[in-house]
């Protein structure tokens, strides 16, 4: 028993690591980093910025499409409101005419 | 001194300008006068809108034509129409308000029929060489009618629509029944 604490302790003792061991580690980390990251090349920028340009005149000419499509429900609302006005107020003229020459007949 | 004199000089610009666009407000008593109604129109287009309703008016049809070239010389319609199920249920002061906004010199009263409790009114704005304006107040047993035209609005073709796109035109029997109206073909009240 005696002897396998002492193989125990011998085993889980604290040791200092080797001269350099951090600075290697952190070295190691970073170039294997590096390597790991894309390195974007002139093909993939060029693709991102089409990627970007599309997308903002696809947002473009969505809300554009949105804007005329409005527009175009306005007018032809107001053009409804014109002739509806315009044809009371004809239709009106006409009445207060026919009701007026009626009355010089008498 | 210099700003004095801008201030004057920009008073003169707009003052006039203000004067002679002069908006007309429907009275908030006509305004809930709809809620009484069977059937009510409530039209309200200003500058902008008869703009881009002029747009959307096709030159190649012949109504069309006939409206755009009418449209493009107005400011604003506003339009209130009543049609009430009982008698009474508004009076001819209702309309006061509206008759205050139709003083001379710029507004004259080219007629006004009254008959059996129906009162019409006619007022024109006198322009330079042609109607700048047109106020149609017919207030009938069981119907209310206010028409506002502002601008420069040719009555005979305005008077051609009647009835045109699809709307029915009010029967000319109603208008003409009852007896003989009192025409007053004067200038301004």
């Amino acid at each position: 028993m005696k002897a396998l604490d002492e193989e125990l302790r011998g085993a889980l003792r604290r040791l200092q690591p080797p001269e350099g061991f951090a600075d290697r580690v952190r070295q190691r980390v970073e170039s294997e980093g590096r390597f790991a990251r894309h390195q974007p090349t002139r093909a993939t920028g060029a693709m991102r910025w089409a990627l970007a340009a599309t997308l903002v005149v696809a947002a473009g000419g969505g809300l554009w499409y949105r804007a005329e499509e409005q527009r175009r429900l306005q007018g032809e609302e107001a053009k409804r409101q014109v002739l509806l006005s315009l044809s009371i107020a004809g239709t009106k003229l006409k009445a207060i005419e026919m009701k007026v020459n009626h009355g010089e007949e008498r | 001194m210099k700003m004095i004199t801008a201030f004057g000089v920009a008073c003169i610009l707009i003052v006039p300008a203000f004067a002679s666009a002069q908006t007309f407000t429907i009275p908030e008593r006509v305004e809930r006068l709809a809620a009484k109604a069977r059937d009510s129109v409530n039209i309200t287009l200003d500058g902008p809108l008869l703009q881009l309703a002029g747009q959307f008016l096709n030159s190649g049809k012949g109504d069309e034509r006939a409206v755009k070239e009418l449209v493009s010389k107005l400011k604003g319609i506003h339009v209130r129409t009543f049609e009430f199920d009982r008698e009474g249920e508004y009076s001819d002061s209702d309309l006061d308000a509206i008759r205050e906004q139709l003083k001379s010199p710029a507004w004259s009263r080219v007629l006004e029929a009254r008959e059996s409790g129906e009162h019409t009114q006619i007022f024109v704005k006198v322009g330079k060489s042609e109607v700048g304006g047109l106020v149609m107040l017919s207030a009938e047993r069981k119907e209310l009618s206010i028409i506002i035209i502002d601008g420069a609005i040719d009555l005979k073709q305005l008077s051609t629509l009647g009835g045109n796109f699809g709307i029915p035109s009010i029967p000319a029997a109603s208008a003409t029944s009852g007896g003989a109206a009192r025409v007053a073909k004067d200038a301004a009240e």
